[in-house]
């Protein structure tokens, strides 16, 4: 019998998954959060490999480890936030929460388990070697989802204008500045003399 | 080979624990925003494993969609939280009661 790749890997990046994600809950400094966010977010990369979705594991790293991720703890690091004590009213909502927790996961055992609905065990399709990821995934955004992938663009653009206008306000009085208008009045009689 | 469930299994208690996240945080508004991204991350992993499992691969064009908004809701969350901190000074969330009158 071959020894079990996948299944080992699938057990260590799951435990490493929920691990960390507990982690960012409980952990008092937002820096350590941040990061323990990051292996999480590497952890699941991990899991979506082995389901054969390449491309969308390289995007979430590259796309979320790499930029928003970053934002997150230029934020957490710009802002100075202070680590609050913890007081004894901050535990009230353990039982609760941890409680809650418990039940959405019976629940969903109990919906998902083979007497209920017996597709939960099915056996994932393995795509043999010609099978390429990015092409199937290429093809269908190009060809069937173009409008939503145009609509994608603009939402971008929507984003980035809006946190540009929320945060800047307006230059300082006294800075030194590029003033484009003047340089594009400029011409060579009033620059260059002949000696 | 690993069964649907297990995915599934998986995804759920990410799920659960970012709600968890939610509600027994009540220190700033940051871990807040990043249990909003555990949370997407786990309805993605629902989404690329059914889309693996019954070989319906818009199911990971989807996933490319999820993943574009929740850039821009960071973006915009994180100016938001800017914007709080300078009006505010703090970013705790048991001092915004300024609509409770």
């Amino acid at each position: 019998m071959l020894f079990p790749t996948q299944t080992v890997i699938f057990y260590v990046f799951s435990t490493i998954l929920i691990v960390s994600a507990m982690a960012v809950i409980t952990v008092k400094n937002p820096v350590k959060s941040v990061l323990s966010l990051v292996v999480c977010f590497v952890a699941s990369a991990v899991l979506w490999m082995l389901m054969q979705a390449e491309f969308l594991s390289l995007v979430l790293i590259f796309v979320y480890v790499g930029a928003v991720m970053t934002l997150f703890l230029f934020v957490v690091m710009m802002l100075n936030v202070t680590q609050t004590e913890w007081q004894p009213s901050l535990f009230r909502y353990y039982p609760l929460g941890f409680s809650i927790l418990l039940i959405l996961v019976g629940t969903a055992y109990y919906v998902f388990s083979a007497r209920h609905w017996p597709p939960a065990y099915t056996m994932p399709t393995q795509y043999g070697h010609d099978y390429r990821n990015v092409k199937m995934i290429g093809t269908l955004l190009f060809q069937r989802y173009l409008f939503s992938f145009e609509l994608a663009a603009i939402l971008l653009l929507v984003g980035m204008i809006s946190s540009i206008v929320l945060v800047f306000h307006g230059r300082k009085p006294d800075t030194k500045t590029q003033k484009i208008h003047e340089q594009l009045m400029a011409n060579k009689k009033d620059r260059l003399t002949i000696l | 080979m690993i069964p649907l469930i297990y995915y599934l299994m998986v995804s759920v208690t990410l799920l659960g624990i970012s709600f968890v996240g939610m509600m027994i945080n009540r220190r700033n508004l940051i871990v807040l925003l990043m249990c909003i991204e555990l949370m997407l991350l786990a309805a993605n992993t629902n989404f690329i494993a059914f889309a693996q499992y019954f070989k319906i691969i818009s199911g990971e064009v989807f996933v490319f969609f999820i993943l574009t908004v929740a850039a821009v809701e960071a973006a915009i969350g994180l100016a938001i939280l800017v914007l709080l901190y300078r009006c505010c000074g703090n970013i705790n969330i048991t001092e915004m009661n300024t609509l409770k009158g």
